[in-house]
């Protein structure tokens, strides 16, 4: 399944290395494809062991502001 | 009758009688000492909560000193850039009517120094910052890392800076050995400088958060080096920072995307080389700094950075602009908008030389041509003689009537002009059209 959820908070290239390594470490997590400029991250995932809630949990607690889209 | 009774009491009777009063005395010391030491753990218990409250305090007091003196240093860094930047600037306006830009840099390896230590290094902390933290924060940037003293911060920033130094002195090299093979064209490098230039501009709006769509001007490395760069972060040690710094070549911010151009210009890779290491020594004390605070850095004190970095971008792509609207022959520049403004400066007459010809010497040094403006009897050829001031710098790449010249720092260039009408005017520039000089002919 893929996800897309918005992310406000980035300040620059490299906050796409911290919130795909994030997510990736994430149990269920296939891939994950952070825009700095879209300001996005498309993950691809299995929704029975990981689900949208938890993605978002996880970029919060990177320090970052996930808003579903 | 009770004290006949006592007075007759047994030998036993007295005994009972002094053991209760003994038994009493025992239980009245017994519970004597229970209350002094009832009274003893309570002032035990005082004493230890007035320590807990002063230590708490004092840990307070600590935090507050702390969080002042972070503040402090932020605002000394940043009061340091600020003068820097104005020194540049003073600089600028002060050396005469050519800004320095990314082409001055080419002329003197101190102004690239100068250039690194303000705009550029802005501009890179931008672009190549989150690196930087990566190196220092490593595998600590995970939640419920421990943190660490800021003292610890100063091993990996020097691994990440001298692998970034060692990587941009090779590039240099490389780019001044292409450059040595071919020259681009004056349209490519107008098209290449133009292109520079916006890309600061877009760099600078999107910092000024104007409109999302500047965010395209940050570059993002692919993700299969994104991928093994958190790995190398994950390693540790000296190796991490290390790679990581040397990875920044894949980040190059505008203003260095200038300075690759100054270094491919020079034409030589020990001078590409050199240009390049210059100007990452003089980005490094930012580096630094930003590395070593990158721990403790405020969201409030990073929108500020940010802020400060788009002017100080903003003004190199300016003057970076302005150099290439020059190279491109525009009608519209600073130079020439100013010269318009102020009093150009005063022509030289060629001189004439016995065999008819008309001469003159025209020095190529770091502060750009001298004389700017050279006059020309209509109807004689002429030579101009180029000379070098022993300044090895981008002046001395010459783009003439469309040609382009490599000028020697030592040795004259002589450059022949056939005769030539009254009113005829040739401008010439350096490769990036930030010096410049014109021959007029008259009459």
């Amino acid at each position: 399944m893929k996800t897309v959820i918005r992310i406000d908070g980035m300040r620059c290239a490299s906050c796409v290395i911290s919130v795909d390594d994030t997510l990736e470490a994430l149990d269920g997590v296939h891939s994950s494809k952070t825009s700095y400029a879209r300001s996005l991250v498309k993950i691809d995932h299995d929704p029975d062991r990981v689900n949208a809630q938890r993605l978002q949990d996880a970029i919060s607690r990177a320090g970052y502001q996930p808003r579903a889209s | 009758m009770a004290k006949g009774k006592q007075r007759g009491s047994t030998p036993r009777q007295r005994a009972e009688a002094r053991e209760r009063r003994e038994r009493r005395e025992r239980e009245a010391t017994a519970r004597a000492r229970s209350a002094r030491e009832a009274a003893e753990r309570r002032a035990l218990a005082v004493a230890e909560d007035r320590a807990r409250r002063d230590r708490e305090a004092a840990e307070r007091e600590r935090q507050v000193a702390e969080r002042e003196a972070r503040e402090r240093r932020q605002r000394v860094i940043a009061a340091g850039s600020l003068l820097a930047l104005a020194g540049l600037l003073a600089v600028g306006v002060l050396a005469g009517p050519e800004l320095p830009g990314p082409d001055a840099a080419g002329a003197s390896l101190v102004a690239v120094l100068a250039i690194g230590l303000t705009a550029g290094g802005l501009s890179c902390l931008a672009v190549q910052g989150g690196l930087l933290t990566v190196a220092v924060t490593g595998d600590r940037a995970q939640p419920g890392a421990e943190p660490r003293a800021l003292a610890h911060n100063a091993a990996p920033i020097g691994w990440f800076l001298a692998a970034k130094l060692a990587a941009y002195t090779a590039l240099g090299g490389a780019l001044g050995a292409l450059g040595q093979l071919a020259q681009p064209s004056v349209e490519l490098r107008v098209a290449i400088q133009i292109a520079t230039a916006l890309l600061m501009i877009a760099t600078a709006l999107h910092f000024l958060r104007v409109h999302p769509i500047f965010r395209y001007a940050i570059l993002t490395p692919p993700r299969a080096l994104t991928r093994r760069i958190s790995a190398t972060a994950r390693g540790g040690g000296a190796f991490a920072p290390a790679t990581l710094g040397a990875l920044t070549v894949f980040l190059p911010c505008g203003v260095t995307q200038a300075m690759q151009l100054i270094a491919i210009n020079s034409g030589d890779p020990l001078t590409g080389a050199a240009i390049l290491a210059t100007f990452v020594l003089g980005t490094s004390p930012l580096f630094f700094s930003l590395g070593y605070f990158a721990t403790t850095l405020t969201e409030a004190t990073h929108a500020r950075f940010l802020r400060f970095a788009a002017i100080a971008i903003l003004a190199v792509a300016l003057v970076s602009l302005d150099g290439a609207l020059r190279l491109g022959g525009s009608p519209v520049t600073f130079a020439k908008a100013k010269s318009a403004l102020f009093a150009a400066p005063t022509p030289v007459a060629a001189k004439q030389t016995v065999d008819g010809t008309q001469e003159a010497v025209i020095t190529a040094g770091a502060g750009g041509y001298s004389p700017r403006r050279v006059q020309l009897r209509a109807g004689k050829p002429a030579r101009l003689i180029f000379t070098g001031d022993g300044s090895a710098g981008c002046s001395l790449a010459l783009i003439f009537a469309d040609r382009q010249y490599i000028l020697s720092a030592d040795a004259p260039t002589p450059i022949a002009l056939p005769a030539m009408r009254a009113g005829q005017r040739i401008d010439y520039t350096c490769a990036m059209g930030m010096y410049g000089g014109s021959i007029e002919v008259i009459a």
